[in-house]
Order: structure tokens, then C-alpha cells, then sequence
């Protein structure tokens, strides 16, 4: 069958089910995109990109630097998940795509530094304006000390303390087992003191 | 006497998941139970940096137009402009000027042919060049020569020596880019040159 000829029936099966696939699914999804329907794509865009963003942000720690790597992280995506078993949730998967490009671009761009915007970010609706200072402060002394530890460390760090991911499900986005993370997590958290006491 | 807790212990203890066991050995053991108490303070200083700046809605309204234009631009073919491709630049080139080294001899060998004058002096005590050299001189300037010289001149060495001993396939495609007009006179001077062998 001609490309051509299965982008025209794609086209048309997702205009009939396009309303169905917001509310369908992960592998739903999958399964559809995989059938040639964009639209499952572009549901699975919508659902997940927050989460990238905000991982993508956790590492790069600034806006535009963010947005790019969530958007590297849905080409990666589009373009693997023919490869996607499903052993894992999408989110999962999408997790480790992330990671992964983040780890890339991390070992490869210069160390992060705090932007100015970034370090006078003061959420003023949590608390009231002397401790939001004070917390807002601590928070850029936690950026720094976390942005010094080794990669693995760091993703492990912020998978679990910010995305409150289990440590199996850490194991599974890095690749390693369960209890090369826990010693991980441990080594991040360990480091972490001896960063923020110096 | 138990060992310390170990370093997944130690987080199985933050996540209140150690086995009943350890818990034991920790209730009773300060440095342990020290250690534990200073992993828990650093997880909750982690804590102040929880929230990030949201991006704006208009970004997110438009985050997801970014992602399809720019799978739809990956999933194209790669278009390589044809200048990049220095193989097929290099043979234009050669093509070109083995072409118009071609015409250029002709154009040569016929000034040749006419009858030599000798050279005069001119008003100023000057000496005027004339026949042979008069015209090779007139074909070196005009422009044709020029264009050549200045084809040539972007060459490297190897392309030179390329440009200078052509393939036959160069050879028989310059050739056929000949007119009917031109082949005629370009065979009347190889055999002039070359003698009747080539009947």
C-alpha cells in the first residue's frame, strides 16, 4: 500500500473517531497513532506535555531551553514509538525519552546558570512575602547543589523528590535496577547535604 | 553485633518501607538514626524548590503546533541543494572547461593560419606585434580566453591535471556538443594537423 493512499485513510478514520481518542487510553492511543492516525498523537501531545515540560525544566532551568528539549523529547517520541512495547506506561516511556534528552543536552551544554527571572521567582499566593523570600532564596541554593550532582544522581533526585516517581519506575526510565537506584538516591541525597553545608 | 543500614536501607527507611528487622536495629542505633534524620532534612529543604514558573497558556496552546510542524519537517527527505554536491560541481566544472579549451584551440589554430607579418615599429620606437603573435595575443584577450583563464585559475592542481587530460566519455560529449558547422571544420584541422591518417 502506497504512503499516500494510508495517509488519506488515516486521515479519514481519525475525523470519525477524533472525538473518542481525548478520553481513550494510553495504548489506545498508541495503537491508533500506530495505524497512521495523527490525531492519537496529537492527544498524546496534549495528555503528557506538562510532564515533559516540567522534567525537561527541572534540568535546564529556564523557559525556552525547556520548550525546546519538550519538543526534541515528542519528535524522539514520534518517531520511536513503533519501538515502544509497552512494558511500561507511556508515561513511563515518555519519562525516559525525556531523561535521556536531557541528560544529552546537559552533557553537552554548559553548566546551568540561574537566570535572573528564575532567582527572584517568588511565589507570592503560597506564603507571605518574608517567607516566600526566605524559601525563595533556599530554593536557588537547592538549584545550584542539585545542578552539581553527577547525572544519574540528579535525574534520580528529581524524578523522585519532584515527580514523586517510585523507585521501580525510576529503575525503568534510567535503566538500571532497583537497587542501583535506591544507592543512587541515597548517594544524591548524601552529596546534596555536603553541597548545601559548604 | 548488626551492621549499619546499608544505602538502599537507609532509603527504604525514609520511605518507611525497612524491614522489621532493620527498624530494630535503627530504633537502637544513634548513628544510623543520625544519618536518617539528616537525609530526611535534606529532602525537605529539597522541598522550597518544588514549584517552577508555569509558562503561559498561549504557550501551551501552541506547544502543540510546534511538535507536528516539526515532526512533519522531520519526516521529510532531506533536500540537499545541488551546489553542495562537490562531485557533481567538480565534473560541471570540468565539463565546462574542457568545452571551452576545446573551442578556444580552434579558435587558436585557425589565427595560426594566417600568413606571419613582421613586426613593425610603431610612432614611438615601439615594437608592434603582428601575424602569429598578434593574434594569439587578440585571442588571449578576448573574453572567451578570459573565462577560461579565470575557470582554470579556481582550480586546484588535480583538477587542473583532470581538466587537462578529459576522459574520453569528456572528450565525446564536448564533441557532440559541437555543431554540424564546427565538426566539419574541427575534423578539416585534425586532418590538417594530423595528416590523412584519419580518413
Amino acid at each position: 500500500m502506497s504512503s499516500e493512499s494510508k495517509g488519506e485513510r488515516s486521515t479519514t478514520a481519525s475525523s470519525h473517531v477524533a472525538l473518542d481518542l481525548s478520553a481513550a487510553e494510553d495504548r489506545v492511543l498508541v495503537a491508533a497513532f500506530l495505524a497512521g492516525s495523527q490525531d492519537a498523537f496529537a492527544v498524546i501531545v496534549s495528555r503528557h506535555q506538562r510532564t515533559v515540560y516540567q522534567v525537561c525544566y527541572r534540568f535546564v532551568r529556564n523557559h525556552e531551553d525547556a520548550a525546546d528539549l519538550s519538543q526534541d523529547v515528542f519528535v524522539r517520541a514520534f518517531k520511536g514509538l513503533r519501538h515502544f512495547k509497552g512494558d511500561s506506561s507511556l508515561g513511563t516511556w515518555l519519562y525516559r525519552v525525556g531523561v535521556n534528552c536531557c541528560l544529552n543536552r546537559v552533557a553537552v551544554k554548559r553548566p546551568v546558570t540561574e537566570t535572573i527571572d528564575e532567582a527572584r521567582h517568588v511565589d507570592h499566593k503560597r506564603d507571605d512575602p518574608l517567607r516566600a523570600v526566605v524559601r525563595s532564596e533556599n530554593a536557588a541554593e537547592v538549584r545550584q547543589a542539585i545542578a552539581q550532582l553527577p547525572p544519574k544522581q540528579r535525574a534520580t533526585l528529581l524524578l523522585r523528590v519532584y515527580q514523586d516517581l517510585s523507585h521501580e519506575e525510576i529503575a525503568t526510565i534510567l535503566g538500571s535496577s532497583v537497587g542501583a537506584t535506591k544507592a543512587n538516591f541515597f548517594h544524591a541525597l548524601g552529596n546534596l547535604k555536603r553541597l548545601l553545608q559548604s | 553485633m548488626t551492621t549499619h543500614l546499608s544505602a538502599q536501607e537507609f532509603v527504604n527507611a525514609l520511605d518507611g518501607a525497612l524491614a522489621a528487622a532493620r527498624q530494630s536495629h535503627l530504633e537502637g542505633c544513634a548513628s544510623c538514626q543520625t544519618q536518617v534524620d539528616q537525609l530526611r532534612a535534606v529532602m525537605a529543604k529539597t522541598g522550597d524548590d518544588a514549584q517552577i514558573p508555569e509558562p503561559s497558556p498561549l504557550f501551551w496552546d501552541h506547544f502543540q503546533a510546534r511538535v507536528l510542524t516539526a515532526v512533519q519537517a522531520e519526516s521529510q527527505p532531506a533536500r540537499r541543494a545541488w551546489w553542495t554536491n562537490w562531485a557533481d560541481v567538480r565534473t560541471l566544472i570540468a565539463g565546462s572547461a574542457v568545452v571551452i579549451a576545446l573551442v578556444a584551440s580552434v579558435t587558436l589554430y585557425v589565427n595560426r593560419q594566417v600568413t606571419p607579418v613582421p613586426a613593425t615599429l610603431a610612432d614611438g620606437g615601439e615594437v608592434v606585434e603582428s601575424g602569429v603573435l598578434a593574434d594569439a595575443s587578440a585571442a588571449l584577450e578576448s573574453d572567451e580566453w578570459e573565462f577560461v583563464s579565470s575557470v582554470m585559475g579556481g582550480l586546484e592542481g588535480d583538477d587542473i591535471h583532470e581538466v587537462l587530460t578529459p576522459s574520453h566519455d569528456a572528450v565525446d560529449a564536448a564533441f557532440e556538443a559541437l555543431t554540424v558547422a564546427e565538426r566539419d571544420r574541427f575534423m578539416k584541422l585534425l586532418k590538417a594537423e594530423l595528416g590523412e591518417g584519419l580518413e
